[in-house]
């Protein structure tokens, strides 16, 4: 076999290759063609030197061969496909060295939706107990934190046929979202106060425990989204036609006003 | 023959590559940024979380050995004008931020503890509780006195060197008290110290308040203002 003549073929047309890496694979790449040439001409009964001509000849002008390599295989893309594989590597390095780490800090942890008021989602009377479901979206902005009422829930005590007589613990789901995720999550709950229509004031638990007073606990923790439970003790529930949370501290001023008329109809 | 793939999908693979490498370094960055660098920017990234401040940083103080129940080794004291804000810093990066309000421009307070619903036993061989006082006029001395019960007074005076002005004015907006609470120090056959302070919350989590007259002093030591005052403490939660 005309290894020689076949090689210089083979280096004469990928000499033009401006990137070395395909340089090298077009070269073996051609050289394999046309062994599988010869081997096949030979297998078919023409004579060695005879099938080594007729490679040649069907291989065409190396030269030109070279030119329109060189024309398609443009080194660019080339370089800068190696560059970004070395910048793709070098990150998966970094974020396996970096993220575990920020994922074991997140401490995400979730609580069952029951938990949310601890009853099932019953508006009938049983036991002198009632429990009052809605999803209000009440919503307010400070500090880059949104914060949304999703969900509130109020069981009230005492006896139906005296409803000025009764009291109740209202829940009220906060979503806490904050686009950032490196911001801290927000701990402003213990800072809370809520205000009824009628006029109650409810301080937080952390500078009362006189009755009604509000009291906040995290139940989920996310990466952009917190959600707290703010709990309303011993409130007179059936004429309470609004609640407000408010935190009024620091020169802000957030808002977060809850419908309560729903109740009375669901009662009724 | 291995089949090689085809030059104009390079193109693509370079984007993606690229993209790849983009969400990788952005991932990265959300991570670092995550916990900020340095005891300050720490601190006004639990104010923001508080929604609160940006306040006036008034003293860094490394926390004494004898300070009962408080659990943390840095205390970083800042002032918005309405609240005090303390931020406990302990070893190995946790941290907490307690607020209270002033009242009339004044604070006298029990330090806060890292958890207020386990009181830790007191340490050091003399054990002291530590009182902050925070005021909006400045003075060169303070003096408190503490009526924890009909029959007992304490009166304290604000210990040099302690009042945050690190090489700054003479006068400080922030004076330190030590109240010493030696081991069964009775005030009366039957009235324990220690007790008493607990009763008023001074040295417990619970809620407790009893009267205290703070006396503010200039350089000269000529009475700048006596204020009657009612020490409040919060209570756990």
């Amino acid at each position: 076999m005309g290894v020689l003549r076949f090689e210089r073929w083979c280096s004469l047309a990928v000499g033009r290759i401006r990137f070395k890496p395909d340089r090298k694979e077009i070269y073996e790449e051609l050289y394999a063609h046309m062994e599988d040439q010869y081997a096949e001409l030979t297998a078919a009964g023409t004579g060695e030197k005879e099938a080594e001509e007729a490679v040649a000849e069907a291989m065409g002008d190396a030269m030109e061969t070279a030119r329109q390599l060189e024309r398609l295989y443009r080194p660019f893309w080339g370089y800068a496909l190696r560059v970004a594989r070395c910048c793709l590597a070098l990150a998966l390095v970094l974020a396996l060295a970096i993220l575990p780490g920020y994922i074991r800090q997140l401490g995400l942890y979730t609580n069952p939706a029951e938990e949310f008021f601890g009853e099932s989602l019953e508006t009938e009377w049983s036991d002198n107990r009632r429990v009052w479901y809605a999803e209000p979206e009440a919503r307010d902005k400070s500090d880059g934190y949104t914060f949304t009422v999703t969900r509130l829930a109020e069981r009230s005590f005492g006896s139906k046929a005296e409803p000025e007589e009764r009291r109740g613990v209202l829940y009220l789901e906060i979503r806490v979202f904050n686009p950032r995720p490196w911001a801290e999550k927000c701990t402003a709950f213990r800072e809370l106060c809520a205000v009824d229509s009628l006029g109650t004031v409810y301080e937080s638990a952390d500078y009362t425990d006189r009755k009604p007073y509000l009291a906040a606990n995290r139940t989920r923790r996310g990466l952009f989204t917190d959600t707290w439970v703010v709990i309303l003790r011993d409130y007179v529930s059936q004429e309470t036609g609004w609640i407000e949370l408010r935190y009024d501290k620091s020169g802000r001023h957030l808002r977060l006003t809850v419908d309560l008329s729903g109740r009375k109809e669901a009662a009724a | 023959m291995k089949e090689r793939r085809k030059p104009g999908l390079r193109k693509l693979r370079f984007f993606l590559d690229a993209l790849l490498t983009l969400l990788l370094l952005l991932a990265v960055f959300a991570a670092l940024s995550s916990r900020a660098r340095g005891e300050e920017a720490r601190f006004r990234r639990a104010e923001r979380a508080d929604l609160a401040g940006p306040s006036e940083i008034i003293a860094r103080l490394d926390v004494p050995e004898d300070w009962p129940h408080v659990h943390y080794d840095r205390l970083l004291l800042g002032d918005d004008g309405e609240e005090i804000f303390f931020y406990l810093l302990r070893e190995g990066g946790n941290e907490m931020l307690y607020r209270r309000e002033k009242t009339g421009g004044m604070l006298l307070t029990p330090v806060p503890c890292w958890n207020p619903l386990e009181p830790a036993p007191w340490r050091g061989e003399e054990p002291c509780l530590p009182l902050l006082l925070f005021t909006e006029a400045p003075a060169a001395r303070a003096e408190v006195r503490l009526r924890l019960s009909e029959t007992c007074e304490l009166e304290l005076a604000s210990e040099a060197g302690e009042t945050g002005a690190e090489d700054g004015p003479e006068r400080a907006r922030f004076f330190l008290f030590r109240i010493p609470v030696p081991k069964n120090a009775r005030l009366r056959k039957t009235e324990l110290l220690r007790e008493l302070l607990e009763t008023n919350a001074v040295s417990s989590p619970g809620q407790g308040e009893f009267p205290a007259t703070i006396r503010l002093y200039d350089e000269k030591n000529d009475l700048l203002e006596t204020r009657e005052y009612t020490v409040r403490s919060r209570s756990a939660g």
